[in-house]
């Protein structure tokens, strides 16, 4: 099977924008099987952009072509305004990342681990390794060996590897995996703060509540393409309906279809109303309804959640 | 309108020196490492016991008369000691460094961060040489510490006025070979953990490889006599064990040496290897093992 070129599914660049991952037509083929096919992507400065896609959807695949760590079948990928098959070498120490599950050496403590890797990646000095460790929470365990760690210790660490020679952009698979409720919270508050710096963040989760709260962009992937490119609010934004409590909702939803804005309402099966709004507003809706004699209980603006948005746009995380 | 961002002058660049020394800091945290730093030079120093109790046993007659070319003997043996040493140990640690990395993924800690693939396996080489040449010469140290508490202090005698005047040449040929062969096994274990990606795997071949190369010579020798047709003899010499386990016997003068150690040399003297031939065929695996593991390191998508 051939890759197939797809029409780019439509983007809103944040305007005045700084590209700092520009990723075009990009395909991973195993044999037949097409992981990445064809796939575009836009990731500007201070972003926190979510990586979002069923398993198997090519997330980690995308991730590995982005750190260099395979070789795309075809197309391109710019890191920091350079392509990172010939440059990477010099662009790729100015991304931190965290691929998959934190590769660590377990016979090492958590201190050691960030200072065999500072060694290597040009000399860290003590002071920054101590930074990161508080940073993400581990300087008092930062002298036990990383095989005592439970799982969201080392996903900590390998947060703080990543961030260790202070790189202007992250690349982190799953950083909450693991995590405990307020480690979530600490995590979100430090990523926050390094966007706020003006790093990029790269996520992928599938803690979609997470990324919800915490992302400013965000892409679908779904068998290796691309759905969908778009801010979160866009997508959770729904069609513009409202659900209505009221007391004579069949009366007050025939009163409505006499409109031309309200001929597709109807109840749902709690006998809520389902309705468009006049001008798309729930406060003309309100006043139209109580001027027809309703009024209204509550009036609620139908949107989405990101899960939800995410299980249609994927046909329920199909693969 | 947007911009590209273009950036990359600020964050110091990975350098061959830091991943070095990262190596080595690794290395040194090492527990097999560290066990295996103890345990060999503890089976050298029972080889060197076993040099005291040789030398012990011998007439005081004939070590005041000869020590000097008994020297040179021991000395010959102790280098054969410490080649099969060094290659156990410089094989465990060339798999430890190369295949563990792969397997607990690490590699990709570094690789994406901009750290060249064969820079890496450069460092790592490196680093394995360089605590293979730290084993060497502690294993030298051993050795003529051995021989001095025979000589020196058991007999209290020996005239080593008389060190035959080869002894230099031949000796630092021999520890030369040693190290040849220190470095094609250590290619072989780094090769064999590219190749794995598994410590387990690395060792379960690496470990038993010569043993199983020897068994290989011998069925190849069976099946010569069986078939009546040296072809198999012949193929069984181009083995990179039969040729390592050759070298010094053929590329430095015996002086004796042969006589000495006759009935205790598991290295039997191939006669359908020369010592052209010996060096040439593991000089041509030196590079093979290279150039795969380089290769590999190159060009496979590190899944890991």
């Amino acid at each position: 099977m051939q890759p197939t070129t797809l029409p780019a599914p439509p983007r809103t660049p944040p305007a005045g924008g700084t590209l700092v991952v520009q990723v075009r037509n990009l395909t991973k083929q195993y044999g037949k099987r097409l992981a990445v096919n064809n796939l575009n992507l836009d990731v500007y400065q201070g972003d926190i952009f979510g990586f979002l896609g069923p398993n198997g959807a090519g997330k980690t695949t995308t991730i590995r072509m982005l750190l260099g760590l395979i070789a795309p079948t075809s197309g391109t990928v710019q890191v920091l305004g350079h392509d990172i098959t010939t440059h990477g070498k010099t662009m790729l120490p100015r991304v931190g990342a965290l691929v998959e599950t934190p590769a660590l050496y377990l016979y090492m403590t958590g201190h050691d681990n960030l200072r065999a890797v500072g060694e290597a990646l040009g000399g860290v000095s003590e002071a920054r390794i101590q930074t990161v460790l508080g940073m993400v929470g581990l300087a008092a365990r930062q002298k036990d060996r990383v095989r005592t760690y439970s799982l969201g210790m080392k996903q900590r660490l390998g947060v703080a590897m990543a961030l260790l020679n202070d790189p202007a952009m992250l690349v982190l698979d799953e950083p909450a995996n693991g995590l405990d409720p307020a480690g979530i919270v600490e995590m979100r508050e430090l990523l926050r703060a390094l966007a706020k710096e003006g790093k990029t963040i790269f996520i992928s989760s599938h803690v979609l509540g997470e990324v919800q709260q915490l992302c400013t962009r965000v892409a679908i992937l779904n068998l290796g393409q691309l759905v969908t490119e778009a801010r979160p609010e866009e997508l959770t934004q729904g069609n513009g309906q409202f659900i209505v409590f009221v007391e004579g909702a069949p009366a007050a939803l025939a009163l409505i279809q006499a409109q031309p804005w309200g001929r597709a309402a109807q109840l749902d099966a709690n006998g809520a109303l389902l309705t468009a709004a006049p001008d798309g507003r729930g406060r003309t809706l309100n006043k139209f309804l109580v001027d027809g004699g309703f009024v209204p209980d509550s009036i609620i603006y139908q949107s989405e959640s990101l899960e939800q948005a995410f299980l249609r746009l994927t046909q329920g995380g199909a693969r | 309108m947007n911009a590209t961002l273009t950036t990359g002058a600020s964050v110091p660049q990975p350098g061959f020196i830091g991943l070095v020394r990262s190596e080595l800091f690794k290395l040194s945290r090492q527990r097999p490492i560290i066990v295996l730093a103890i345990v060999i030079p503890i089976v050298q120093i029972l080889y060197g016991l076993r040099t005291i109790i040789f030398l012990a046993n011998l007439p005081q007659e004939l070590v005041d008369r000869g020590s000097a070319v008994t020297v040179y003997l021991t000395t010959r043996v102790g280098l054969s000691d410490i080649r099969g040493l060094l290659g156990v140990f410089i094989t465990i640690v060339a798999v430890i460094v190369v295949g563990l990395e792969y397997q607990q993924g690490t590699i990709r800690v570094l690789l994406a961060r901009g750290v060249g693939r064969l820079r890496l396996l450069g460092a790592k080489v490196t680093a394995i040489a360089l605590v293979g040449l730290a084993g060497f010469v502690a294993m030298l140290l051993i050795m003529y510490l051995a021989m001095f508490i025979s000589f020196a202090l058991i007999h209290r005698s020996g005239d080593f006025s008389q060190i035959p005047a080869y002894y230099l040449g031949d000796v630092t040929l021999d520890g030369l070979l040693v190290l040849l062969n220190m470095f094609v096994t250590l290619m072989l274990g780094v090769l064999l953990g590219v190749v794995g990606r598994n410590l387990a795997l690395g060792l379960s071949i690496g470990l038993p490889f010569f043993i199983a190369e020897s068994i290989v010579s011998t069925i190849l020798r069976v099946v010569s006599l069986i078939s009546r047709n040296d072809v198999w003899t012949h193929i069984g010499t181009f083995l990179p064990g039969a040729n390592l386990s050759q070298l010094a016997s053929k590329l430095v003068p015996d002086h004796g040496l042969q006589a000495f150690i006759a009935g205790l040399s598991i290295n039997l003297p191939n006669d359908m290897i020369d010592g052209q031939h010996a060096l040439t065929v593991v000089i041509v695996y030196g590079i093979a093992f290279t150039a795969l593991a380089g290769y590999l390191t190159w060009q496979r998508d590190v899944l890991q």
